[in-house]
């Protein structure tokens, strides 16, 4: 007998509860009071943020406690003005990585504050090398999204 | 062997430690913190690195990847990432040593069965996930209590071994109570015996809650090296004088059911590569898969630590007891200490090559040169691994 091959319908859902463990806890405890708090290795002097539990390079604890500060430069940066599907928000928004003054690792986060339409005039505004500062929101709750965006500053 | 492969370093961290506040990659790096301060090694040392995790346990897919870098493997020249429990990083490391004698190679696991919902649906629904879904996941899953599929296929897989080998509840208490009482070394702290076993909850017959081992968190490193390495080194090796693996059927039904084939043969590669021809003789003592009591005694007369249809009685003369001629999870195997699902089986090796180096260490056999450790991956899998250990 000719038979088509049937298809069979899957679908798993997990949940999980992730521990965050002690430093990134005290990282985003930190939100709330608008620092920015990074770890500094003893053996490389490398400032590490969010903040980390060990140096992987050095492969020692880190448990020297710095602020950073919440201005830095843009390494580089995506304008997404398309949709997919579980994005942060409606586009257009801009993705980037940031590397904060006094930190040795960028961090990934928004840059706003600037018009969206038109490639151009943003690529005027957005560049990397260019200095941008947070902007905090109002109602801070430990998050990384207590940090709305990045503006472009100068 | 001219270029044998020995263990230096040696690093674990168990739920002991309050390990639900450490995310997985701090545990997985106090444990290689560990294990490098014990073999006297940095991570400028470490040539090749290699994990074994499983997605699904993590909840992030590609989820070796993610903590490579708590074990010193990031831009390291050889690096591996096993999806199957931590024993096959042992056997990967193994491997890479025997074809890079001057390396020094990594292999570690992790487990944080605290990160999945505590009344172990999540750790259920996984197990559904791994049947094959046309025949069997249709049947198994649609069991009256979803909680509980692993222990309603446990029960099938223990009730054809009880059929087979004639062996009661009662002894599979035994073997619980066995392993149970291993791990209780104060004397404040009463030991509870098969009596009380038996009075746990019944999850699904024979299976009770305290003859299955519960899920727990851990994470294991050990440092690999060669004998010629292992010799510019302080740290006393131990010797892996033998390994095997191996798997069954995947489908369900077309494992037989209350055997242990891939054990033997598992145990059979191993033994050949050690030169053991007689386990029951020359194997000093074993940490062997506990996950339900009734493997461990399984996997015992697979590993051919006693003769065919010999376990029961074995078992009853304390043949596996701490003080016996050959014992068997004299750490407290699973039923004791735990079940890192994924990283129990390197935390066995851990155990036997602990013990190999140290004669004094509360055990009263002193005879402890030639260890064995196993793995089984569990229900519905029919993977095993062995590992054999020797001072030399
Ligand atoms: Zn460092």
């Amino acid at each position: 007998m000719a038979v088509k091959s049937r298809i069979v319908k899957g679908f798993i859902s997990l949940p999980y509860n992730w521990s965050m463990g002690p430093t990134t806890t005290r990282f985003y405890e930190e939100f709330k009071n608008k620092r920015i708090m990074g770890t500094r290795c003893e053996k490389c002097n490398r400032v590490l943020i969010p903040a980390r539990s060990f140096c992987s390079g050095c492969f020692v604890e880190t448990t020297n406690w710095v602020q950073v500060s919440d201005e830095g430069t843009i390494r580089t940066w995506v304008l997404i003005n398309f949709s997919y599907e579980g994005q942060p928000m409606a586009p257009p928004y801009i993705t980037g990585i940031i590397d904060l003054d006094g930190a040795d690792v960028g961090l990934p986060h928004f840059v706003g504050g600037v018009e969206l339409d038109d490639l151009e005039t943003v690529a005027k505004k957005v560049r990397i090398g260019g200095r941008v500062k947070a902007v905090w929101k109002e109602n801070r709750e430990g998050h990384i999204l207590d940090i709305d965006y990045f503006k472009p500053i100068n | 062997m001219t270029n044998r492969v020995c263990i230096v370093g040696i690093g674990v961290v168990e739920s002991t430690e309050n390990t639900a506040e450490m995310s997985h990659k701090d545990l997985l790096f106090y444990a290689t913190r560990r294990a490098l301060d014990d073999a006297g090694l940095e991570r400028k040392d470490i040539g090749g690195a290699i994990t074994a995790t499983f997605d699904f346990l993590e909840g992030r897919s590609l989820s070796n990847q993610y903590t490579l870098d708590s074990i010193g493997g990031v831009m390291k020249p050889c690096d591996l990432r096993l999806g199957e429990d931590g024993i096959y990083s042992l056997f990967a490391g193994y491997m890479e040593v025997m074809v890079d004698p001057g390396q020094v190679t990594v292999v570690a696991s992790v487990q944080k069965a605290s990160e999945r919902d505590p009344n172990g649906v999540g750790y259920q629904k996984l197990i559904a996930a791994t049947l094959e879904p046309i025949f069997s996941r249709p049947v198994c899953s649609s069991v009256p209590n979803p909680g509980s599929l692993e222990s309603v296929l446990a029960a099938m897989d223990a009730r054809a071994y009880l059929n087979r080998s004639g062996l009661t509840e009662q002894q599979l208490a035994k073997v619980a109570a066995k392993n149970i009482g291993n791990v209780i070394q104060h004397a404040n702290v009463s030991v509870p015996g098969p009596e009380d076993i038996l009075k746990s909850d019944l999850l699904s017959w024979p299976i009770r809650r305290l003859t299955s081992a519960k899920e727990s968190d851990a994470a294991c490193t050990l440092i690999l090296v060669s004998e010629k390495k292992a010799r510019t080194l302080n740290q006393d090796p131990v010797f892996i004088r033998g390994i095997g693996w191996c798997s069954g059927k995947s489908f369900l039904a077309s494992r037989e059911q209350g055997t242990a084939k891939e054990t033997k043969w598992a145990a059979s590669q191993a033994y050949h590569m050690a030169g053991i021809r007689c386990p029951e003789r020359e194997i000093d003592f074993a940490e062997v898969s506990d996950w339900y009591a009734h493997r461990e005694l399984m996997h015992c007369e697979a590993l051919g630590f006693c003769g065919a249809n010999s376990v029961g009685s074995c078992l009853d003369e304390g043949l596996f007891d701490r003080t016996g001629a050959l014992p068997v999870n004299a750490s407290g195997g699973l039923l004791g200490r735990g079940n890192a699902v994924g990283t129990s089986g390197l935390i066995r090796v851990a155990q036997v090559a602990r013990r190999i180096r140290s004669h004094n260490n509360g055990f009263k056999n002193p005879r402890a040169e030639i260890g064995l450790a196993h793995s089984w991956g569990g229900i519905p899998t029919a993977t095993a691994g062995v590992a054999i250990l020797g001072k030399w």
